[in-house]
Formats: C-alpha cells, sequence, structure tokens
C-alpha cells in the first residue's frame, strides 16, 4: 500500500494536493477539441470531523466545472441551520515532492465551501476519502502519515 | 439554480429509486438515466450520455443527509 508521511504543520496534517477533472471529463474535452485544465495545486487538510471533502469555489472555477451534484453541510458558522453547496466530480492526488510519491484518487465528489486563510487550507480531506485509507497522526513525532 | 430540474426528479422518483438504495443515480433534465452500483460509473455515463449538458449523480437516500463540517467555512454558491 503506498504511503505518505509528512510533518505536522501549525494548522495540522495539511499536504499537498492536487485537483483536476476525471478522466471522463478529460476525454469528452478532448473529443472536442477543446483545451483540458491543468491540475490545481492546494493546501489540503486532512479532517476526520469533516464528513465529506471540500474544496474552495476557486478550484472548480479554474477548472471550468459545471455541477453534478449538490448537497446539504452543516458547520459551525451555520449554526442549526444547513446549507446546500454545489457539488463537483473531480481527481484528487495527494502529494509528497520530496519522496516523489503521488495517491491518486481518479472520481471523488467534492463540496464547495469559502475557506477563511486563517485556516491555512484550500481543500479538506474528510471521510469520504478517509474510509478507504490508513491515517496515522503521531503527535509526539509530530508527523502524519496517510496510505492508500 | 443549477441542478434544480433535476433534484426535483430526483425528490419525484425517490419512492420508487429506493428499491436501489445505497447505489447511484443518474438525472438529466427530468429523466433518470440508469442506476450503478458506483459514484464513478455513474460520473462516467453522464459524461458519455449527455457530454457538456447539466446532469445530477446522486446517492440513492432514504433520507437526505447533512454532512458535518467542523471548521468554520463559509455558506456557498448554489
Amino acid at each position: 500500500m503506498p504511503y505518505l508521511t509528512l510533518p505536522l504543520s501549525d494548522f495540522g496534517p495539511i499536504t499537498e494536493v492536487l485537483i483536476g477533472v476525471t478522466n471522463a471529463k478529460r476525454s469528452l474535452l478532448e473529443k472536442h477539441n477543446m483545451p483540458v485544465p491543468a491540475r490545481v495545486s492546494a493546501r489540503g487538510l486532512i479532517d476526520t470531523g469533516a464528513s465529506l471533502s471540500l474544496v474552495d469555489p476557486k478550484i472548480p472555477q479554474q477548472l471550468g466545472l459545471s455541477p453534478t451534484g449538490k448537497v446539504s453541510i452543516k458547520t459551525v458558522s451555520t449554526g442549526h441551520e444547513t446549507h446546500d453547496c454545489n457539488e463537483f466530480d473531480v481527481s484528487i492526488t495527494l502529494l509528497n515532492r520530496e519522496d516523489e510519491i503521488e495517491l491518486l484518487f481518479p472520481y471523488m465528489p467534492v463540496a464547495e465551501s469559502t475557506f477563511h486563510p486563517a485556516e491555512g487550507c484550500e481543500v479538506i480531506i474528510g471521510r469520504n476519502i478517509l474510509q478507504d485509507c490508513l491515517f496515522i497522526y503521531d503527535g509526539r513525532a509530530r508527523t502524519f502519515s496517510f496510505a492508500y | 439554480m443549477a441542478l434544480e430540474r433535476e433534484l426535483e426528479a430526483y425528490r419525484k422518483k425517490l419512492p420508487e429509486l429506493l428499491a436501489h438504495k445505497g447505489k447511484y443515480v443518474l438525472i438529466h433534465g427530468e429523466s433518470v438515466a440508469g442506476i450503478w452500483d458506483t459514484y464513478q460509473k455513474a460520473v462516467e455515463e453522464g459524461y458519455s450520455q449527455f457530454e457538456l449538458s447539466p446532469f445530477l449523480v446522486k446517492r440513492i437516500e432514504e433520507h437526505e443527509p447533512v454532512h458535518y463540517i467542523r471548521l468554520p467555512v463559509q455558506s456557498c454558491r448554489t
């Protein structure tokens, strides 16, 4: 099982992620001689407290994506209210450039939500990804490991 | 709102779709285009059948799930 081990940041277990179009969308764009957008690099927080994965709205905009779903979310900022969010199909790659390790999730649904800069990330890797992974948080060593 | 027709169609057809609970339905306009075991297969079929037209892929659930996020992310565009 390929894995990556990275140092914990002040914001927690954050890794570089690449968000891209799915292969199905890529094939469709190529069929119509349309440009395939490059994958977008972002900081992804691995968050066991999130039941799904989220991306900042600028990411689907950069990829030229249209929503393929809708989900309801509730956060501390929404209080008791739920909010409907657009959902997009994307590919997500977790990256360790130093060790040249890429963990690819080729088809994942992600909801869009605006992140505050103080959160230190633009992507949340939630439990819809973690459900197929091994995640180890080693606080004493100040590292985390992620295997898929 | 994006996918409004598809979401309305999903709500209307949910009683019969529940026979396939846990699978993924593909809806275009007001029509159900198919039901698949995986999210990936439903998305692939969506692009294959409808290309650049809007389509909805949704996991069939008896009750609409609410996803909980601990970080104070802001509400989204819909």
